[in-house]
């Protein structure tokens, strides 16, 4: 069973639509990626999975319950992380999460050994009795990391945890989120740059527009990525046709019509290298389409991918 | 069995505290500002005391006598109960009125209401330490208020009075500032908001009432003058109970009546005399604006949580 599941899920502010019948599935126990550049809605699909924002239309559920309906049991299942947070600032790290820990019902005389085990996992034990406000930002999103998993929860919502972090704070939030996933939990982190998360990620989900444009495992999503071209095929004649041909083709994965100002062309993503594609012009002239042209472009899927993926190929 | 004794014992032991309020607590007493404030307060009190104390004196002649003491009593009580009146309804908005935007503000809200904490807690554990604070300093008062009752010309139904009037107007501008601070989203705006509408209630709200009456008055008088009894009885009887009403919307113009009303040694209820002409009746009962303005304001402050909490509950949309 999907351990979070979107069905449809739309979000409006006024004319903005932020999310747009987002359907998304994540597997217990995996690294999900989610990734999509500034103002895709990533923010917004994870508030509202978190129970703070209600959807203008579509459910959501995570661990079976509804983001809706029950959104006592989703609480009790998620951690979760905002993109911006802020810290209390007369609070040393310990009664930071003695705090966060009490807002969890967690009883008083557990408490303290937890704080201690959470201070251990985070490596911040040694800023037991700083003031918090004194922390670096690395250190204050460890802090709020371990604030999030005071009543150990399944699910863990982490919304750019990268961000603005240096690269050795990204090392070490890196290792964090390993350990946690070695721990069984399931991680559903965003980021706007791929390269920032790739390599903890399971699996990514790619989001533009308020919509998942791809989905699925590292592997595949690196070898779609590698192999993946799109071309655009203009005829003088026969577009039906050949559409219909490219349709039926092995290596053509996926053909639409595209209308620009004064022609009509096929745009038709192809598995495989150059090679295929040279094959896959020979056999369309040698099957008698009149091809004026034949070019690939980098199309609206690849150029997110592009854009996102600076990073896995090298 | 054993569960249910240590779930007794950690209740005891404060582990199913609001961890809220424990928070909001240790923070309000922690600095120096609810120290200040607490100080500030009783200085200007003190002072205040003081000052009426030599210019009665200075002008009361002879001094010393029991009436002058007596007097001298009422006018300490009276003075202290009004700055309190005033202290009670512009500090303790602004105590509040942060409460639930200021953690937006703080950008801890969504990190509060992704717990388990359920937003009634949340609230309370805002409301709770600052009727507390409150309560300290009406307390910490007591005792100038004690020197008018010791001087006589105080009696203790009014010292009752007073003290169960300014709870309740304690109570209703918190939550007056809670329910701002979970309508809008700064703190500023908020803090605004609750004052403008306690300037609104104690001095708009009288000063308005005094307005409508000067304006009113002449027509009514005349019209009694010329013995012409274009009012009739039961006009008089609604009109009079409109003013009663009137009067027991603001902390100022109540504390006011209730003490004309307590002149006359009536409590709870007073008689209105009524002077239309050809009435069956010749008076009529009216509670004492206390009354009125405890029961409306204590029903409004429960509306106003039961509003702050359903709103915090909700997602945004
Ligand atoms: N509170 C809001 N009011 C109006 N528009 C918003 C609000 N929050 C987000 N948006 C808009 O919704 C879209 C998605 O935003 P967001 O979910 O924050 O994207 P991301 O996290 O992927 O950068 C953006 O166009 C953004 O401007
Ligand atoms: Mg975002």
């Amino acid at each position: 069973m999907a351990i979070i599941e979107t069905r449809g899920l739309t979000k409006k502010y006024g004319r903005i639509t932020a999310l747009n019948e987002l359907n998304l599935t994540v597997e217990e126990g995996t690294v999900f990626g989610f990734v999509g550049p500034n103002g895709a809605g990533k923010t917004t699909t994870m508030r509202i999975l978190a129970t703070l924002l209600l959807p203008t239309a579509g459910e959501a559920w995570v661990a079976g319950y509804s983001v809706l309906t029950q959104r006592r049991e989703v609480r009790r299942v998620i951690g979760y992380m905002p993109d911006f947070f802020g810290v209390y600032e007369d609070m040393k790290v310990w009664e930071y999460l003695d705090f966060f820990a009490a807002c969890y019902d967690i009883p008083a005389e557990t408490r303290r050994r937890l704080t201690d085990e959470l201070l251990e996992l985070v490596d911040l034990s040694h800023r037991r009795d700083d003031y918090v406000d004194t922390l670096s930002r690395g250190m204050k999103q460890r802090l709020c990391l371990a604030r999030a998993l005071a009543h150990d929860p399944q699910v863990l919502i982490l919304d750019e945890p990268a961000a603005g972090l240096d690269p050795r704070a990204r090392i070490e939030m890196r290792e964090l989120l390993r350990e946690l996933q070695a721990m069984g939990k399931t991680i559903f982190v965003s980021s706007h740059i791929l390269a920032e998360i790739e390599e903890v990620c399971t699996h990514i989900g790619i989001i533009e527009a308020g919509q998942l444009v791809a989905a699925g495992t590292m592997a595949d999503m690196r070898q779609r990525l590698r192999t993946q071209r799109v071309v655009r095929v203009q005829l003088t004649s026969q577009l039906e046709e050949a559409h219909a041909w490219l349709t039926t083709h092995p290596a053509v994965l996926q053909v639409e019509l595209v209308s620009d100002n004064s022609s009509t062309s096929l745009r038709a993503a192809v598995a495989g290298d150059d090679d295929s594609l040279v094959r896959l012009l020979r056999e369309l002239v040698g099957a008698g389409f009149p091809v004026l042209a034949f070019s690939e472009e980098t199309g609206k899927l690849e150029d997110v991918f592009l854009r996102l993926t600076e990073g896995i190929v090298s | 069995m054993e569960d249910a004794l240590q779930t007794k014992s950690r209740r005891l032991l404060g582990g199913n505290l609001n961890p809220v309020l424990v928070k909001e607590l240790r923070g309000r007493m922690r600095g120096a500002r609810a120290f200040t404030v607490l100080t500030v307060h009783l200085l200007l009190l003190s002072c205040f005391t003081l000052f009426i104390y030599y210019a009665h004196t200075e002008s009361t002649d002879p001094p010393g006598t029991w009436t002058a003491m007596s007097e001298l009593g009422k006018i300490i009580f009276a003075s202290v109960v009004l700055i309190e009146i005033f202290a009670v309804t512009f500090v303790t908005p602004a105590f509040t009125a942060g409460a639930i935007c200021g953690e937006r503000e703080r950008q801890t809200y969504a990190l509060l209401r992704t717990t388990l904490l359920p937003a009634r807690k949340l609230v309370y554990g805002k409301l709770l330490p600052t009727l507390t604070y409150m309560s300290l300093l009406i307390l910490a008062a007591l005792p100038l208020k004690g020197l008018a009752f010791v001087m006589g010309g105080v009696t203790v139904e009014e010292f009752i009075l007073v003290l169960v009037f300014l709870a309740v107007t304690t109570l209703f501008f918190a939550t007056l500032g809670l329910f701002f601070s979970s309508l809008v989203r700064t703190t500023r705006a908020s803090t605004v908001l609750s004052n403008v509408t306690a300037l609104l209630l104690t001095v708009g709200l009288p000063v308005l009432m005094l307005i409508l009456v000067a304006l009113t008055a002449p027509n009514v008088t005349s019209s009694w003058l010329t013995d012409d009894s274009s009012l009739s009885w039961r006009s008089e009887v609604i009109l009079a109970c409109l003013v009663v009403f009137v009067a027991s919307l603001s902390p100022l113009s109540t504390a006011v009546a209730t003490k004309l009303i307590l002149e006359d040694n009536a409590i709870f209820y007073f008689w209105y005399e009524l002077t239309a002409s050809s009435t069956p009746i010749q008076r009529i009962p009216l509670p004492s604006p206390w009354i009125i303005y405890v029961v409306l304001w204590t029903a409004t402050a429960f509306i106003l949580l039961a509003i702050t909490i359903a709103r915090v509950r909700r997602p945004e949309r």
